[in-house]
């Protein structure tokens, strides 16, 4: 035996050593260390200091890190099927639609295959949780976003001007700055975000809408890395990602709640008010949206591939998922 | 030939003054739009960071042809001409292999947006392989250029022996 | 292979090359590029597989450098140097440093203090050290070279002052480092105000002692009259007015600083074509010099980006910064030891690969020795600062060789880096000494 782990495995993430994913991500590295003996050992490269995070997919499938947090909505063409999770209103629940995603890369062959041609095999699929507004105006429907600017990227963009915003295109680093200038007077971000980006130095109001999460995105690991490893070894790794995705909803959802509620008693005095979108007005926000699924659509059929089919085996399985909360709850409280 | 070829570099340099244009007018349009008729120009973050490409690729063979990469010279200034010039020779020949090594790989990241059909996410969806393309075409010419110095280089050596 | 130990020899061929005149983009590219097939191709305790490692590295020289550049955190770098061309070629550059010649004429070195205030200000609006001297580069540099300044001092304050860029707020690495430690980004942005007011006020204190002593350093002009101020401020006026559209344009939340670039070239343009003074020669070349530095500035950046890709698989900037913490010493001691590791790791990289790689080991230690962590981060700021000026990858003093092209020798530049240098250490120890310079204006917001 040798000083050195059998399978030393650089991976490349997009965020900082905090939140919830970095926690989780963390805890996931730790056990695959123990229950594998060390013989795999993970050194995190936080921050995309490895690589970009629009070309971890590329730093990944080439072998200059051995696994990272592969973003699909960079690679929109190469993964269409992945991207439908980051559409607008397409996510629920964060456990439910995690879940959801995970089964999918075991269940869907048309997601399995796209990332086995991007020489990437997913280990475990993220989110972001849900999309929520940030502002120092108050919003309750649709009309108070006239005329206003706010912060949106992807699919928010033509969602926002849809609904009579004016889509202004920022990273997420620059929505704190373009808050505090006024440059923005909103922002699409999260509840744990607001918190952690500290939003509500700078902001008074956050919206609840549940706009959708980002799920198109997740730890993939060097396709060939992978096929060379023992049975055993890529045993405990699926083992390690299945338990990951309960671990990370738990602290997502928990450090939502925290936020929320920290935020609605005051951070250094600073108290923010919280609305949360009815159901009629969430509609009319939902119908917004609605052609983004119709390109969708087309795009996806354009690489030939069914997309009615991608979508139903979707709704299908979220189905199922929804149903075991609604009559268990969440697997950590049972 | 050999004018053609500078020819070419300058052209590229001329393309690069129109795109460092465009990012000014297409970033100053959509302030103005942003205010005056609330909508910013669509997609205007995605073509800004298109033109960069071209900015920044497409005069390296020209800024090469002009000696203004930047170099040390502190410590072979007192050396003979001819040694600075076996040097000159010796890291133009470095900077060819590297770059022809690049100019390969750059192919294939074009060929794989070409494939693909890779296009940013955004309302108007703009295809990435065009600029993979210029990015290609700037480190080719970047190569070429490399190429000549070090055949200028060696042929100047040998002849004043 | 020992992955620090082929770190280090990278390091060295490094310098090697760099000394036997490679260009550096070069040098720092192909040792970059060697250096990760061995480091990927030949992992510690493992046979080789150079196979592997050609296969990642070579595409890794495509990817990573076209990902950098199309990034739209970077469109404020050429659009900046645009201004700064466009304001030199049209004279506006000379406008303003003849009036400040002629209202600072009883001040020694007063050109050379305009440009610490003029950086200073730009800072104020940039969020970005290499903009700064960018921008700062084409309008002063030559201004002072005019008049007779030496060619040491003239370089140097704005390579120096350039670096207030990140320290005065807005700052693009501040607000990383507020996300990697959870801090308040507003509290954080105003603990590098007054650290970045110190550092313009010291430098300034050194340039009037330094042309006390030797006048010849920065020729004043004798006696000017009253008529000839009052008669040099009717240039200003276009500078000045390029000065608060691009800072007010911020300030009042209207553009956002990369956007503020576009505005404030646009308006540079717009100011030539109001004061008739726009000529299609001069409009030329304005652009042509853009684009030309923004290619030889990219093109060290991006050598850069290679190289820092290779040493940060190797690990030798967290075994370093392991080094300096894992000291048995008091914290003050492991503090000092720190600084020495940033400032040596700072001649070789660029600030951002430098934060990346290290805030990951070092920000657990220094909330565990019980230091302030906003304080810290204005120390460690001012440390990546000295590493954009120090050789022999100083990125700020090859901005500035590029922006004046072959009348000043990169040397020369940086030797008269070194009395902004010393000065720089002193502010550092004013900073570690009393923290209360960083933290009464953050701690007065509560
Ligand atoms: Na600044
Ligand atoms: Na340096």
């Amino acid at each position: 035996a040798n000083a050195y782990a059998e399978y030393h495995l650089r991976y490349s993430e997009l965020g900082p050593p905090r939140g919830a994913r970095a926690e989780s991500l963390k805890w996931w590295a730790s056990e695959i260390e123990k229950r594998t003996n060390g013989e795999v050992k993970i050194e995190f490269f936080w921050s995309q200091a490895l690589s970009k995070g629009k070309e971890t997919l590329r730093a990944v499938s080439t072998g200059l890190a051995d696994a990272g947090t592969i973003m699909g909505p960079y690679n929109p063409a190469e993964m269409p099927v992945w991207n439908y999770g980051n559409l607008p209103f397409v996510a629920g629940d964060i456990w439910v639609t995690l879940r959801t995603w995970q089964d999918l890369q075991t269940t869907m062959p048309e997601l399995s295959d796209e990332m086995k041609k991007n020489g990437i095999h997913l280990l475990a699929n993220f989110t972001t949780g849900p999309s929520e507004i940030v502002s120092n105006f108050e919003i309750k429907s649709s009309a108070d976003l006239d005329g206003k600017k706010i912060r949106a990227t992807a699919g928010f963009i033509p969602l926002m001007k849809n609904l009579g915003a004016i889509p202004v295109n920022l990273g997420h680093s620059e929505i704190y700055q373009a808050m505090d200038r006024g440059t923005v007077d909103g922002g699409a971000t999260y509840m744990f975000a607001t918190r952690s980006y500290k939003f509500y130095e700078v902001a008074d109001y956050v919206l609840e809408v549940n706009m959708g999460q980002i799920l198109g995105y997740g730890a993939g690991i060097n396709l060939k890395q992978w096929n060379e490893m023992p049975d055993n070894i890529k045993k405990v790794m699926t083992e390690v990602s299945e338990e990951f995705v309960e671990h990370y909803s738990k602290a997502l959802i928990e450090d939502n709640a925290s936020a929320r509620a920290e935020l609605l008693k005051g951070i250094d005095g600073k108290v923010m008010k919280i609305n949360t979108l009815d159901e009629a007005e969430r509609a009319k926000w939902k119908a917004a949206a609605d052609e983004l699924v119709v390109e969708w659509k087309e795009r996806t059929e354009a690489k030939g591939i069914d997309s009615q089919k991608v979508i139903d085996q979707y709704n299908e399985t979220f189905a199922k998922y929804q149903k075991e909360l609604e009559e268990k709850g969440y697997p950590w409280n049972r | 030939m050999k004018n053609s070829f500078h020819y070419f570099e300058k052209s590229l340099v001329l393309v690069a003054g129109v795109a460092v244009m465009l990012m000014l007018a297409i970033t100053t349009l959509s302030v103005i739009g942003r205010y005056v008729i609330g909508a910013p120009i669509p997609d205007d973050v995605v073509m800004n960071e298109f033109l960069m490409v071209f900015v920044v690729f497409l005069p390296f063979a020209f800024v090469q042809a002009q000696r203004e990469h930047i170099m040390v010279t502190l410590f072979t200034d007192k050396l003979s001409d001819r040694t600075n010039l076996a040097l000159d020779a010796f890291g133009f020949l470095l900077g060819f292999v590297f770059f022809a090594i690049m100019t390969y790989s750059a192919f294939h990241y074009f060929l794989d947006a070409w494939i693909t059909g890779n296009y940013m996410e955004g309302p108007l969806a703009l295809p990435e392989w065009p600029v993979r393309f210029i990015f290609f075409v700037g480190i080719l010419m970047f190569t070429l250029r490399f190429a000549i110095d070090v055949v200028k280089a060696g042929l100047e050596l040998t002849n004043r022996k | 292979m020992d992955p620090i130990t082929l770190g280090f020899c990278g390091i060295g061929v490094l310098l090697l090359l760099i000394i036997i005149r490679v260009p550096i983009a070069v040098s720092l590219a192909v040792v970059g590029f060697v250096g990760l097939i061995l480091a990927i191709g030949w992992p510690a305790g493992r046979e080789a597989d150079l196979a592997r490692g050609w296969q990642a590295a070579i595409n890794y020289i495509a990817f990573e450098p076209y990902s950098f550049v199309a990034s739209f955190s970077l469109v404020a770098i050429p659009l900046f140097l645009m201004m700064g061309y466009v304001a030199f070629h049209f004279g506006f550059t000379r406008d303003g440093y003849d009036a400040a010649r002629a209202w600072l004429s009883r001040l020694p070195g007063g050109l050379a203090i305009a440009s610490v205030m003029g950086c200073a200000m730009f800072a104020a609006v940039s969020g970005s050290s290499l903009a700064t001297a960018a921008a700062m580069g084409k309008l002063a540099v030559p201004e002072m070279l005019r008049y007779k300044y030496d060619k040491g001092l003239a370089t140097g304050v704005i390579a120096a002052s350039g670096t207030l860029g990140s320290l005065i707020p807005p700052s693009i690495l501040m607000i990383i480092y507020g996300l990697f430690t959870e801090l308040s980004v507003g509290k954080l942005l105003l603990a590098g105000l007054v650290p970045g007011i110190l550092s313009a006020l010291i430098y300034i204190l050194m340039i009037i002692i330094r042309a006390m002593i030797n006048p010849k350093l920065a020729p004043a002009p004798e006696n000017v009259s009253w008529e000839t101020r009052y008669k040099s401020l009717q240039g200003t006026w276009s500078i000045i007015l390029l000065f608060v559209l691009v800072m007010g344009g911020i300030y009042a939340g209207i553009v956002t600083p990369t956007e503020a670039a576009a505005v404030g070239a646009a308006g540079a343009w717009g100011l030539a074509a109001l004061s008739k003074r726009l000529k299609a020669r001069e409009a030329k070349l304005s652009i042509l010099e853009t684009v030309t530095q923004s290619a030889s500035i990219f093109a060290v950046v991006i050598g850069a980006k290679i190289f820092v890709g290779f040493i940060a698989i190797t690990g030798v900037a967290g075994f370093l910064s392991d080094l300096a913490l894992s000291l048995d010493y008091p914290p003050i001691v492991i503090l000092l030891a720190l600084s020495l590791v940033y400032v040596v790791l700072g001649t070789f990289m660029d600030p951002l690969g430098i934060m990346l790689l290290t805030l990951p080991v070092v920000v657990p230690v220094i909330e565990n020795l019980g230091y302030d962590l906003i304080w810290f981060g204005v120390i460690m700021i001012k440390l990546l600062e000295i590493g954009l000026i120090t050789p022999p990858v100083g990125l700020n003093v090859y901005i500035l060789k590029g922006v004046i092209g072959d009348t000043v020798k990169l040397e020369v530049i940086f030797k008269g880096v070194l009395w902004f240098l010393v000065m720089d250490i002193l502010t550092l120890l004013l900073l570690i000494l009393v923290p209360e310079i960083s933290l009464f204006l953050p701690n007065a917001l509560n």
